[in-house]
């Protein structure tokens, strides 16, 4: 019966391993983020996560203008399929994609914007983008490791942002 | 010993699938004199029409039915191409001949002393219309433009639907909209910083998720200010002058993605990638000039990864030259 029991025990743990280390972390940094500069934050978290992940950014020293839901971009997406129209309509989402980071920078003074999809198994991964140039500065596949949570991911991703 | 360096690097370029496909068949329509009040010129017909049918036999084993021939299969068929023919009656002409790719167009004279050539390659295999534009001083020999058509219509033909207008060569500032979510997006990502381009942010935020490999098929078919590929239903519509020719609205939707993008990107590059990301097509629109300038119908690789460094090396080298071959 013990031995049922370690086949089992084993078989998840392999399951966990598996599903913590399935993915390839990769970074790719064309330029930090710098400390002391205005960034805009977007992650998928509740209202109470993303305070305390501003928190973390603010105590890492950087400024931090504005967080937002990550979760709350997918009520954008075009709702009609029919090719064309749903060609046009992406355009149309881009372009008002591309207005709205320009208020980001003119309105709100963030030079960054910061995104991070948190995930509590498999890949995280996070993006910079410079709204200065609205060119992508900075990518981060991170396959989530055992002991893992949201504060530790976090926390890596702060601390991979501004190596 | 050339032969063999040309297989290599059309291997390194994500040609592999058309190395070894059997040699299509073109057949040369017609090529008309659009202006109605420009009769001086219809001489050009008969002028372009022998020109990039002798270009293309001078350089070339494809077999090809020449103006000539195709208005005598057609005969046989009991069919007559009219100078105003719709694409369906294109694609019936087509069939009856059992060619694979039909070339037809026309062009009228511009300023200059210019002529606006417009041509069509109809594909049987994929039932689509590829459309490309080009431009020639009259005045100029006219040589160089007939080649320059002929490389296109040869390379279309050989490569399995290929058009590169232009190459993308490292530093320029790209946008890629692909149907890939996520971490993958990263991975797709990572070869074109690496290789030095500037990747704006379309579709790099979690939006990413309204566009998968089911509804990226949207942007399979493409039309721009002066080349286009589509499917015979858009065609017959743009032929039309139909409103379900979206050839303005998505003309329009260019313009202001280049102004919204504080007219600073050169080129938008649409990806669409198969349901195991093991292949994918590829669009590329170039932002400032508003045209389609790169058609890939299939380039496949064991990773994301891999695709993406494929399809850099096609982006920072032209074509092989059909003359040069020769």
């Amino acid at each position: 019966m013990r031995n049922y029991s370690n086949i089992i025990l084993c078989s998840v743990l392999a399951a966990v391993l598996v599903s913590c280390g399935d993915g390839k972390n990769i970074r790719h940094s064309q330029k930090n983020l710098p400390r002391k500069a205005g960034i805009a934050i977007i992650v998928n978290a509740s209202e109470k996560e993303r305070e305390d992940i501003q928190n973390k950014f603010i105590l890492a020293g950087f400024s931090v203008k504005a967080i937002g839901d990550l979760n709350q971009n997918k009520g954008a997406q075009p709702k009609n399929l029919h090719s064309d129209t749903f060609k046009i309509d992406t355009y149309n989402l881009e372009i008002n994609k591309a207005a709205a980071l320009h208020d980001i920078r003119n309105k709100l003074g963030a030079n960054y914007l910061v995104i991070i999809k948190l995930q509590k198994r498999g890949m995280s991964w996070g993006r910079i983008i410079d709204l200065r140039t609205d060119e992508l500065i900075w990518i981060e596949n991170y396959a989530v490791q055992i002991g893992d949570d949201e504060n530790s991911i976090i926390n890596h991703f702060i601390s991979a942002m501004g190596e | 010993m050339k032969i063999y360096a040309a297989i290599i690097l059309l291997l390194l370029l994500g040609f592999s699938d058309a190395i070894g496909a059997p040699k299509q068949s073109i057949s040369i329509g017609f090529i008309i004199n659009k202006s109605r009040d420009k009769k001086d010129y219809d001489y050009l017909e008969s002028v372009l029409q022998s020109s990039i049918t002798t270009s293309i036999t001078n350089i070339s084993t494809i077999p090809l039915n020449s103006p000539d021939a195709v208005k005598k299969e057609l005969a046989k068929n009991k069919i007559v191409l009219k100078r105003n023919c719709t694409p369906q009656e294109v694609r019936e002409a087509a069939k009856k001949i059992k060619t694979d790719f039909f070339i037809y167009g026309d062009f009228i004279p511009i300023k200059d002393n210019s002529i606006k050539i417009t041509l069509h390659i109809y594909s049987q295999k994929t039932d689509s219309f590829f459309t490309f534009t080009e431009t020639a001083l009259l005045s100029a020999e006219i040589y160089p433009f007939v080649d320059k058509i002929t490389a296109v219509i040869l390379n279309y033909a050989s490569w399995d639907g290929t058009y590169i207008a232009q190459t993308i060569p490292s530093g320029r500032r790209i946008a890629l909209l692909t149907s890939l979510p996520d971490e993958e997006l990263n991975e797709f990502y990572l070869s074109f910083m690496r290789a030095g381009y500037k990747v704006l942010f379309i579709q790099n935020n979690a939006d990413s998720d309204k566009i998968d490999y089911k509804t990226v098929g949207a942007f399979f078919y493409i039309t721009t200010k002066n080349n286009s590929y589509n499917s015979l239903s858009i065609e017959a519509a743009c032929y039309a002058e139909s409103p379900n020719c979206f050839a303005d609205k998505e003309d329009d939707a260019f313009r202001r993605l280049y102004d919204s993008l504080n007219k600073n990107v050169d080129c938008l590059i649409i990806v669409g990638f198969d349901k195991n990301d093991k292949s994918a097509w590829i669009r590329g629109i170039d932002l400032k000039s508003r045209n389609l300038v790169w058609i890939n119908q299939k380039i496949t690789g064991s990773s994301i990864y891999e695709v993406s460094k494929k399809m850099i090396q096609q982006m920072q080298t032209p074509l092989p030259s059909p003359f040069k071959a020769n």
